[in-house]
This record gives C-alpha cells, structure tokens and sequence, in this order.
C-alpha cells in the first residue's frame, strides 16, 4: 500500500492559541488550562460531538472517550478525514493522514488534540 | 530575416457531439461479494456505485474509443474527413508504443490527423479539451475528436475489495469544431505533483494503489478553488450552471462539491458512477451522454466540468452542451 501523506499544510492557530504565562516565580511557561485561549478537555469533547454529529449523524451523547470510532459510533475511513478536516478548522490543529490512522478511540482524538492546540 | 507567419484561428471553439461505450458485461455489488469480503450496502454507502462494466477481451481501448469516437462523429453532423485532430485521454495502456491515436482516427476514417494520447490520469478527458479548444482557436486544427477511454480492470487487483469495487471500463468521445460563439471555456488546470505516489502503479506491481484518505481529502478540500476558477474564467456563477458533471470518482465526493459550490435547485448533478463505477479519463463524458441520453441535460445547457486524479492532476471548464 502506498504511504499515506499529508494533504492539508498545518494551520495557523487561529482559534485557540497555545501562549505562555509568568509563574509566580517568575519564569516563564507554557500554559495548559489555564490558558483562556486554549479548549478544555470537556469543550474539546463537546467540540468533537459536534463535528461527530454533522458529519456522520453520531448522537453527541454517545461520543464518550472509550468508543471506538469504527467498531461503536459506526464512522467509515472516509468520515474520519471529514472529522479530520473539521477538527483542523474548528481547534487550528494539523492531522496528516499518517496520524489520522493512529486515532481509533474518541479519546484519542480529544488527547490528540489537546496536545497538538 | 523572413518572418514566420502565424497561424489564424477561430473566435471559439465548441462541442458538436457527444457519444459513449459501456462495455457489455454489468457486474453488480451482489457478484463482487460473491469473490471478495465485500457487500452491496458497503460499497454503495463508501463510494456510491451500484454497478460497473467491466470489459471483455475484445472490447479493447482502441475498440471501445472506435465505437465511442463515431457515435461522437455522428451526433456532431460532420464527416470523418471534416476533423483533422485527434486526443485519445487514457491512463491504461498496457502497451505504451504505438499511442493509439493514430489508429483510432484511421478506424475512423480521418484522414491522417493530428494524433496523439494525453495521459492526465482521470483528468485526461478536460485536459484534452483543453488542448483541442487552444488548437482550433489558434488555427491548429479545425475539428477535433476528444476520446476518453479506459480498461481500468487490466490495472486493478480484482481481488482487492478496496480497488475492484470502485474501477472500470468504458470509453466517451466528443467532437469539438470552429464556433463564432465559445462554447468551452478557459481550462483551469494544474497539478499537485508532491502527491504522485497517492494513485500509482508501483515499481513491480502490476496493479494500481490509491492512498484513498489522501485522495479524498484533497479532493474535498483542494479542488472547489478549481471548479470557482473554471466558472469565473468563462465569467459565469454557480447559479448559471445546469449541469454539474465532475469526474465520476465517488458519489461522496460529488455530493460534497456540489454542496460546497452551492448549487440551486436547477443544477443536475451528475452521478453516474452509480451505475458505471469510476472509469477515469471515459467518466465525464460518459456521463454527459447519460445525462444527454436521458433528457435531464437539454442542448444549449451550460456545464460544470472537473477531471482530477493521478498526477495528482486537475483541470475544469464550463461547457455549452450541444
């Protein structure tokens, strides 16, 4: 089979957007959650019922971070670039083809996301 | 120093006539999951294709581009001796020299033209009219028989449930001549040459691979900014679209382009990959003549046109139908 490449160059983070915060001690570091810019895990996860729900009519409800894309929400290899794709757009991240394949789960998702925002 | 005369060409170029070759033998869904690990509700719900046909022995590229090419010659109303330029746009011969050009005007009955193959991969069919509009517009030729063709199953592992659905065979044809009026537009063509490997046969196989997420995915998110150039190139907008007939590659892709595009509800979609599966540089025009056949694509109609595919290739253009 022929490698799988990426066909969408990385986005700009236009939407959330990873900055960096003065600690208490006065160094500077990256920020997680407590950025306002950057998704929570739980906004993330709303985000992604979404896009689940335009794409391939999953009810948000079930998209729980244990379910298997293609075994229990039913999500063929060609919705998953649309999600792919959706995801880009909505949370500024980039996900070539290669890594696509390595989200199974909608955790996988969720975590692929929040370290890549 | 003497000075090299240019040649004088005419104001437009159009379509005069469409034809097409569906090869004899249908080979359902139903069949293939006979062979494969393969059903009826997956193929359909993955790439939208119902059936297929696939060639017989005898029905070869330059058999099938004959039979297309004189029902093109014969609905145009001109004699074979009127056209002086033939394209022949195919991905898969398995015998590279002779091009089959030469011969299939000759079958034909043209006398000695301009002959030559296009191989744009999927895109062949409006990378040639491409090239056959410039030609007559700038005097090179007069007339002009544009053949797609394709026997996509001598270039498929018809084991592989991922390939064998999805490719076929057949063959369309257009004659295109001098018109005061342009009836083709401007082509908006070009390439993504980075991704040559995502529709390949590869060293040493004998069958052709697809990266299908790679290909799916450019096509949905790479190819709308071609089909706005093409109607924005022939200074028209969506709304003046009657037809919308895109490279028959996947119903899914189909129906999201015409989504993106925004067409109202006068534009006919073009989806004839249900009944002939994707039969590369034959689709478009395969297509245009079931449209045509049928009635629901009227003469004069203006069309949307798009092939794309290995290379990667992509080229469109807005037709007037004739």
């Amino acid at each position: 089979m022929t490698p799988l490449r990426s066909a969408a160059p990385p986005r700009p983070r236009d939407t959330w957007s990873r900055t960096t915060t003065t600690s208490p001690s006065g160094a500077v570091v990256p920020s997680e959650r407590e950025d306002p810019t950057l998704a929570s895990t739980q906004e993330i996860q709303a985000g992604l019922g979404e896009i689940l729900e335009e794409v391939a009519g999953v009810t948000p409800a079930d998209a729980t971070p244990e379910k298997s894309f293609t075994d229990d929400l039913d999500v063929d290899s060609l919705s998953m670039v649309e999600i792919a794709t959706a995801v880009e757009d909505k949370f500024g991240v980039a996900i070539p083809d290669d890594q696509l394949a390595n989200i199974k789960t909608v955790g996988d998702a969720i975590s692929f996301i929040e370290s890549n925002q | 120093m003497t000075p090299i005369k240019p040649s004088q060409g005419a104001s437009g170029a159009r379509i005069l006539g469409i034809g097409a070759y569906r090869p004899r033998r249908r080979v359902t869904n139903d069949e293939l999951a006979q062979t494969m690990d393969t059903n009826d509700e997956w193929i359909q719900g993955r790439v939208g294709i119902a059936e297929r046909r696939w060639a017989a022995e005898d029905e070869t590229l330059v058999e099938m581009a004959v039979a297309a090419g004189g029902k093109a010659i014969a609905a145009s109303g001109l004699a074979p001796s009127e056209i002086d330029m033939v394209v022949v746009a195919s991905a898969s011969l398995r015998v590279p020299i002779p091009g089959i050009g030469p011969q299939v005007g000759h079958r034909l009955g043209v006398n000695r033209p301009g002959a030559f193959d296009l191989n744009a991969g999927c895109a062949g069919f409006c990378y040639a009219l491409g090239v056959v509009d410039n030609a007559i517009r700038t005097g090179a030729a007069r007339n002009a028989l544009v053949v797609g063709v394709e026997r996509l199953t001598d270039v498929t592992d018809l084991t592989d449930r991922g390939t064998a659905v999805i490719f076929a065979d057949g063959a369309g044809a257009a004659v295109v001549g001098a018109a005061d009026e342009p009836g083709i537009g401007p082509v908006a063509w070009g390439s993504d040459g980075d991704q040559h490997t995502a529709i390949a046969i590869p060293e040493g196989l004998p069958h052709m691979t697809m990266a299908g997420q790679a290909v799916y995915r450019w096509a949905t998110t790479k190819l709308t900014e071609t089909l706005q150039a093409a109607m924005d190139r022939a200074g028209v907008t969506a709304a003046d679209i009657d037809v919308f007939a895109p490279h028959q590659a996947n119903l899914r892709i189909i129906e999201s382009m015409a989504k993106k595009l925004g067409f109202g509800e006068k534009t006919v979609i073009a989806r004839d990959i249900v009944q002939s599966g994707n039969t590369s540089a034959a689709s478009i025009p395969l297509a245009l003549s079931a449209l045509i056949e049928s009635g629901e694509a009227k003469s004069g109609d203006l069309a949307l046109v798009l092939g794309y595919g290995a290379g990667l290739t992509f080229a469109g253009q807005v037709l007037r139908l004739p």
